[in-house]
């Protein structure tokens, strides 16, 4: 019962987006004025499919507990959806009955076919990972996924406080600092993250007299991450730092604010802006390096895929390739979002002009 | 106080082998307004952004109410508060709303507090008619609207005199007189500015001295009449009579 209630749930979200690309798109095919038209179709949707969504959640669960047949469910979430959207577009724009009948239909047909898909595609999905893929997906995550994000999680951080004081040094240090930050990047640039790890977990493990003996391992990584990304952040800022126009810092100097105060408040964030879409880049570097940890017998994704197909004959090239999915799923999501999304708020505020 | 704003003594700049400024003076009183022009590299936005010293000048002396400010030991982020600057690019900064630009000045250098800080940026987008745009980004403004913006960032921080680096160079002609009228207003209201501008309308129409600036030296100063009626110099002749031919003299828009 609660599978069935989540599945519900769960396709009338999906087809909540759908439903809003599809009266956007629909919007704009039948104006010209792209740009408001977009605008104000987005609106429409928005409210139209936000009433669906809430309408279709108790329906479809309900309908699943009279019902089982899959396609009845959807037919009667069509013929009420259709009758709620001709209502509310009609409202909304003061369209004609014909009209917005006509408009809701078209859309409807699609969002049916969608969610039958859907229905369909998950059902079979689900089912098929109850059994082994599952508990495979389930033990990688449960045992590895907490070490794969702390080691990301710190190796950015670090990296990141690293990456800018290089940045600044590179940047305004002159030249002797200029140096240093340079020659920096171009050794940790240059030698393998896995020799970078071996090299801080066995040939320099007394830098870590402060850890307990058996999260040595642990803190080698994690140091070798951070100075690794601090040498690859360290190019981003100093990138994004010279990108921002040096006229921000002459408007800044000019009503008064000394060097640091302008490089505070005007420089920095918007470099912080600029630096966002290569910095979400360096976030799938870093995780995907982190399972280089299994080397030294840390148990994070790659190490708890590997014991697993140790431990079960014969499920290693499952345990791989479902390993290699969730690093899929860790990665582009997140590159997408933060990358896309950034770039064209900074477009929208006129900064880095791609 | 009774002595000039701005005294600027035998300025000397160059950027390396390049000698751009060969000594310029002049003094600004209070409540005036001076107009600098001239052709392209001769020194006019040098020359401004010696008198803020963004460019620290190699050579003379520029005194601030009577205070040398080219002595060591000066505390320049001072000074600077009291020398408004209005860029030719406007310069506005780019991930701040319009009251930001305006109030961000008065936080973080005068220290006020956020609500009287924005108060008083208020005021000031009011006096260029940006009140309507205070919740914009600059990238969202025309560039006749992003120098009203700049304009106030320079008239918030209540300066002794403000510097206009080429306002409205980079406009579109359309554009411009809706940020000449501010300025014209500002010179009304007897604001204390220093324009390097093009525009011999605005010039004719509030400027109490005008000066030539060519090759880094002052070649002739005078009076608006004394440009328009009689320049003496064969140079300045010139190059007016071309400025009237490309830019026109919106003198319609000035009335």
């Amino acid at each position: 019962m609660l599978f069935q209630i989540i599945l519900g749930i769960v396709i009338s979200i999906i087809v909540f987006f759908i439903g809003i690309y599809v009266m956007r798109w629909h919007a704009r095919s039948k104006n010209k004025h792209y740009a408001k038209a977009w605008d104000t179709s987005f609106k429409t949707a928005l409210i139209v499919n936000i009433i669906w969504l809430t309408l279709n959640i108790p329906v479809s669960i309900i309908l699943n507990f009279l019902l089982v047949e899959n396609i009845l469910i959807n037919l009667i979430n069509t013929a009420i959806n259709i009758l709620t959207g001709t209502i509310v577009v009609m409202l909304l724009s003061k369209n004609f009955f014909k009209k917005s009948l006509y408009f809701i239909v078209v859309i409807q047909l699609i969002l049916l076919i969608a969610s039958l898909a859907l229905g369909f595609a998950f059902t079979f999905i689900i089912g098929f990972f109850v059994g082994k893929y599952y508990e495979i997906a389930f033990y990688i995550l449960r045992i590895g996924l907490p070490f794969t994000l702390l080691l990301t999680g710190l190796g950015l951080l670090i990296g990141f406080v690293l990456g800018i004081v290089l940045a600044l040094m590179r940047v305004y240090g002159g030249i002797e600092l200029g140096w240093v930050s340079s020659g920096y990047e171009k050794i940790f640039r240059g030698i393998p993250i896995l020799v970078l790890i071996y090299i801080f977990a066995f040939g320099l493990s007394g830098l870590f007299w402060f850890v307990e003996p058996l999260q040595r391992p642990l803190a080698s990584i994690v140091l070798a991450l951070a100075l690794r990304s601090g040498a690859y952040q360290s190019q981003i800022f100093r990138g994004a730092i010279l990108s921002v126009n040096p006229g921000q810092t002459d408007a800044a100097r000019s009503i008064g604010m000394s060097g640091p105060q302008a490089f505070r408040h005007v420089v920095f964030p918007q470099a912080l802006r600029l630096a966002v879409p290569s910095w979400s880049n360096e976030y799938s570097v870093v995780i995907k390096d982190s399972s280089f940890a299994y080397a030294v017998g840390v148990v994070e994704m790659t190490k708890a895929a590997y014991d697993y197909s140790i431990a079960f004959k014969g499920t290693w090239a499952i345990a791989i390739g479902i390993m290699a999915i969730l690093y899929l799923l860790l990665t582009f999501p997140v590159t997408k979002l933060f990358g896309e999304r950034q770039t064209k708020k900074l477009k929208d505020l006129g900064m880095g002009g791609i | 106080m009774k002595g000039p704003v701005i005294r600027v003594v035998d300025l000397w700049k160059s950027y390396e082998d390049l000698q751009v400024l060969k000594g310029v003076s002049f003094e600004l009183a209070q409540r005036e307004v001076k107009v600098i022009f001239g052709p392209s590299g001769s020194g006019k936005s040098t020359l401004l952004r010696c008198i803020n010293m963004l460019n620290p000048p190699d050579k003379g002396e520029i005194y601030l109410s009577g205070k040398n400010i080219m002595e060591p030991g000066v505390n320049l982020n001072v000074a600077r508060t009291k020398i408004g600057m209005v860029f030719q690019h406007f310069n506005l900064f780019a991930h701040l709303k319009a009251l930001d630009n305006v109030s961000i000045g008065l936080r973080r250098v005068k220290g006020l507090k956020k609500e009287k800080a924005q108060a008083r940026a208020l005021e000031a987008l009011k006096s260029v008619r940006m009140a309507k745009w205070v919740d914009h980004y600059p990238a969202q403004l025309s560039g006749g609207q992003r120098q009203r913006v700049g304009i106030a960032r320079a008239l918030a921080m209540e300066p002794d005199v403000i510097l206009f680096d080429e306002p409205t160079s980079a406009l579109d002609p359309e554009l411009i007189g809706e940020v000449l009228q501010v300025m014209l207003d500002l010179a009304k209201a007897g604001t204390t500015m220093i324009v390097v501008t093009h525009e011999m309308g605005f010039a004719k129409a509030v400027a109490s001295e005008m000066i030539f600036l060519n090759e880094g030296i002052a070649l002739e100063r005078g009076t608006p009449q004394h440009f328009f009626v009689s320049p003496k110099s064969e140079r300045v002749k010139k190059f007016l009579n071309q400025l009237e031919v490309l830019y026109g003299t919106h003198e319609e828009l000035l009335k």
